[in-house]
């Protein structure tokens, strides 16, 4: 076998360009003292007498040594950072890495490929979990844009909605941000969509129609909790203080506690007032009923409440 | 162990085609490693200073070294200066040996380190003498930026021939990003300084050339040097080249859309806003594809003891951080947490001081010899310097973003000193990473400076590294056409839609426009401004003079003028709209509010009174004792009088 031979095969075996395994090998060679198609050889894996025999060991150092004599001219530094793996590994023969790999089916995409002075650990694949996030990452990106297409909707984000007049950042509703006391409705809908932390649109929907928690509308919270009392209990509580005080089931039609869900304790986040307001607003835009008579049913529980 | 070189000089190509001297080459990257270094040192004293003045706002604060002066000063050293013209050495020094050719037309490339040099360092002058333009990154006078911009397209030129001229036959992955990144730097550095758009539209394109120069550029540039030196120090060909090819590709498709991810809730369309959100998901891909290469390419026993081996993983892991820091920006609801916070400030800091310069000065490094020994204080300040901008801009953000349910209004007046005063440790956090920043750069800049005695390996050695996989199919001719094209396309759809979707010119009758302000200092002012300045008993030919300083001065990097429709931003007043300020340029809309907002500070109480605002200016502290403004005493007492006539028009 000739040199392009053993090159060739070589750079089969080690699955890199040729250009790259022929120059190692000639500075492998040159380094160590033994021919580069001997070094060639044992990378390829072929025998070494058919190496030697068409290729004598003694004559080969020449030619590489005067290829190197005009570049080390032009450059004549002789330090060299590249570093090369001990020579004494160089009499050894070619061992693949000892790196476990408890797995078969990995072996072929992931073959380390190791040979003495080219340490080429060349992959097929990338790891799986890279390829994977590969796919994840554009879906997630595509999801955002076809759910979030036209922008943020008020109360999404933090967004509010703006007054087209005055230019002035308000309640969804359009009254004016943060009006406490004066329209408690409007406080509802603004700690409904925003101002409760978290926001209680974030599980039940900007439109109550759902999500990680029931839907409210369509009057359903109301036939859940026909008495306002019971709806703010329950806001306050949470499904896990509610298991504690109150029992395993809720509502008029006695559903289990935790069957829709985790529901947070509002307690410390709201005052009464606030939490008061919220299922205000929730049973009348929600629930359908009148706002005059669940004004009536809840504020006056609630003022109740924050008395006692 | 080390083995002598000769016999790794041994190569085919370089045996078949004739030899070359790298001599010239390497000595003209030596010479852009020494100008850069100069440009390293005034951008670090310069950081230093704004740090320190930060928490002490009277120490150096003259005319010239304000900190609205120092602040383009800092940027433009920092990312013009030193890590352009360092970058620009860089590829030099490794375009020769990763193409197995000479540098094609070294004249030129002197000739544009001359221009790119000359042009930074015109820029630097002017604005510190008063030529700041109003738009962030690219404030340099127009004359300052057409020598750049010649010396840029020089060296554009000669990289991209180099790059087709290349003898090697395998084109290595490296040549990809230096010839991509060089074309993006080129024309992203064009739509920042040449003002084709007026208002929004411009505001939005000055801030597609802002992440064109910082993400299309440093990152690029910075990962081919980290992509070369690392299989090159490890001894070991890269990981996967087909994934440093997935992240030259999703570097060029995620990041030239995330402009607009600092101007969320801004005058912008609200699609412009989804598209960014979309791309900047989608950061995620060339961070993983380069970080889990570099990472697991990295032999873990070499990089204990190999100083470049360090800074390289270290500029990488800042590199991860972008993520964060792009996302917490883009999407909405953590945007109206942390943008305007000292967070929007970060990008700077990851981008130019952590990554870009770490890969930078590993190469240095690995040139120099130099030992880690104060380098090793660089992560460690960038480190802490990121870490002072997040917490600090989430606990303002929140707070800002809670007090209007209280109502109570943190945002301005004497609100302001809620986050000011109390969130004080964090900028003495930032001058004392600062002192470790500035000596470690310092230091740095001194190694490269007086190293007599560069490594200059021989050509053809880059036997670690590897090729990309199929050279032919994407030559460097490709790959200019591409990368242009790429930057093209983001440019259409993010800046040139958006700008023709509403082109409405109708302003909004609550603002005033540039083209008042040109009326005014030609005393004669519109009927519109007349109705606006008429009660206010403001001087239009003053208020125009006043526009003018705020610019010079750098008000924009510590006040915004623009109120969000959002929970943070009530009680600030009138949303700002498009129509606001579609006839303003610069529009001056601002990215931190290390003071309060003043798109209508005229409307409130005391600053809405010229001799309160005035008084204020020259002693911050006499009406305020918590606030950090600098004294502006050093200005006449006409233009204090004409800033402050300016602060009460806008209404």
């Amino acid at each position: 076998m000739d040199f392009s031979e053993l090159l060739a095969a070589a750079s089969q075996a080690l699955s890199a360009p040729e250009v790259l395994v022929g120059r190692s090998a000639r500075a492998r060679a040159a380094a160590s003292g033994v021919a580069p198609e001997q070094v060639l050889a044992d990378w390829a894996g072929v025998e070494a007498g058919a190496a030697a025999a068409s290729a004598p060991a003694a004559e080969a150092p020449a030619p590489a040594s005067e290829a190197a004599a005009p570049v080390t001219a032009a450059a004549p530094t002789p330090e060299l950072d590249v570093e090369v793996v001990s020579p004494q590994a160089t009499d050894e023969p070619p061992q693949p890495e000892p790196e476990p790999e408890p797995e078969p089916e990995e072996e072929p995409e992931e073959a380390l490929i190791g040979a003495p002075g080219l340490k080429v650990t060349r992959r097929r694949s990338l790891p799986r979990w890279l390829a994977a996030s590969f796919v994840v990452v554009p879906i997630v990106a595509l999801f955002y844009a076809a759910t979030f297409a036209s922008g943020p909707g008020c109360g999404d984000g933090g967004a509010l909605a703006v007054d087209a007049v005055t230019g002035v950042a308000e309640n969804c509703d359009g009254s004016e941000f943060g009006s406490r006391g004066g329209n408690p409705l409007a406080l509802g809908a603004a700690l409904y969509s925003v101002e409760a932390l978290p926001a209680c649109s974030s599980c039940h929907g900007n439109d109550g129609g759902g999500g990680t928690g029931p839907g409210l509308a369509g009057g359903s919270v109301v036939e859940t909790f026909p008495a306002c009392v019971d709806h703010i209990q329950w806001v306050t509580l949470g499904t896990a203080r509610w298991r504690e005080e109150v029992g395993d089931t809720y509502g008029a039609s006695n559903k289990p506690v935790g069957g829709g869900g985790i529901m947070q304790s509002y307690d410390a986040g709201l005052s009464p007032e606030e939490i008061a307001a919220v299922v205000l607003f929730e049973r009348v835009t929600f629930g359908g009923q009148d706002a005059a008579e669940a004004t009536a049913d809840c504020l006056g529980e609630g003022e109740a409440e924050a008395a006692g | 162990m080390r083995l002598t070189t000769d016999a790794e000089a041994v190569d085919v190509a370089v045996a078949e085609a004739p030899a070359f001297d790298v001599g010239t080459s390497d000595s003209l990257a030596q010479i852009h490693f020494r100008v850069a270094a100069v440009f390293l040192v005034v951008g670090s004293l310069a950081g230093l200073f704004l740090a320190i003045q930060l928490s002490a706002p009277n120490v150096l604060n003259s005319g010239p070294l304000s900190y609205g002066r120092l602040q383009p000063l800092f940027t433009g050293s920092m990312l013009f200066g030193w890590v352009t013209i360092g970058m620009i050495g860089a590829i030099y020094y490794l375009l020769p040996r990763l193409t197995g050719g000479p540098l094609v037309d070294e004249r030129l490339a002197r000739l544009s380190l001359i221009l790119v040099a000359g042009g930074t360092l015109l820029g630097l002058v002017s604005v510190v003498f008063g030529g700041n333009q109003g738009l962030p990154l690219f404030e340099f006078p127009f004359y300052a930026d057409i020598v750049l911009i010649v010396g840029l397209a020089g060296v554009t030129r000669v990289v991209t021939r180099t790059a087709i001229a290349h003898r090697e036959p395998d084109l290595y992955i490296s040549v990809w990003f230096f010839v991509a990144a060089l074309w993006w730097l080129l024309l992203s550095y064009v739509i920042g300084s040449l003002s084709f758009f007026q208002g929004s539209d411009l505001e939005v394109a000055n801030r597609f050339a802002e992440v064109g120069v910082l993400f299309l550029w440093v990152v690029p540039a910075g990962l081919g040097i980290a992509y070369y030196l690392v299989p090159k120090l490890t001894d070991a060909p890269l990981y996967s080249v087909r994934l440093a090819a997935v992240s030259f590709w999703a570097v060029a498709g995620s990041f030239a859309w995330v402009g607009a991810h600092t101007l969320t809730f801004g005058p912008a369309a609200d699609w412009l806003e989804t598209i960014t959100i979309v791309f900047a998901i989608a950061v995620l891909i060339p961070v993983m594809a380069a970080v889990a290469n570099l990472l697991l390419s990295i032999d873990w026993t070499v990089a204990h003891t190999s100083t470049p081996v360090r800074l390289v993983l270290a500029g990488t892991a800042f590199f991860a951080l972008l993520v964060v820091q792009v996302l917490g920006l883009a999407f909405r609801s953590s945007s109206s947490v942390v943008q305007f916070t000292t967070w929007t400030e970060a990008t700077f800091v990851i981008v130019v001081l952590g990554a870009g310069s770490l890969w930078l000065i590993a190469l240095i490094a690995h040139l120099t010899g130099m030992s880690a020994g104060p380098a090793r204080l660089l992560p460690l300040g960038s480190a802490a310097l990121v870490g002072a901008l997040w917490v600090g801009g989430l606990l303002a953000g929140f707070t800002w973003a809670s007090a209007p349910r209280s109502r109570e209004f943190l945002n301005f007046g004497d609100g302001f000193v809620n986050t000011t005063a109390e969130l004080a440790g964090f900028d003495t956090v930032r001058w004392i990473a600062w002192v470790l920043l500035a000596a470690g750069f310092i230091w740095v800049g001194v190694v490269i400076v007086t190293c007599r005695n560069w490594r200059t390996s021989p050509v053809g050695e880059p036997s670690a590294a590897v090729p990309s996989d199929e050279p032919g199919a994407f030559p460097p001719v490709k790959v200019a056409v591409a990368s242009v094209l790429v930057l093209g396309v983001a440019f259409v759809t993010t800046v040139l839609i958006p700008a023709l979707d509403s082109s409405d010119e109708d302003p909004s009758f609550r603002a005033l426009t540039t083209r008042d302000y040109e009326a005014f200092a030609d005393d004669a002012p519109s009927p519109q401004a007349i109705a606006v300045l008429g009660d206010l008993g403001l001087t239009p030919a003053l208020v125009a003079e006043g526009r003018e300083v705020y610019i010079s001065e750098g008000c924009v990097y510590c006040h915004t003028q623009q109120v969000r429709a959002n929970v943070t931003d009530v009680g600030l007043g009138p949303v700002t709209v498009r129509q606001d300020i579609t006839l303003s340029s610069p529009a001056l809309l601002g990215r931190v509010r290390l003071g309060p907002d003043l798109a209508h500070a005229g409307s409130r109480p005391l600053t809405g009174d010229v001799d309160w605002v005035t008084r204020h200016l020259s002693d911050p502290r006499a009406n305020r004792s918590w606030s950090s403004m600098p004294s502006y005493d050093y200005l006449s007492q006409g233009e204090l009088d004409a800033l402050a006539q300016y602060v009460v028009s806008l209404q």
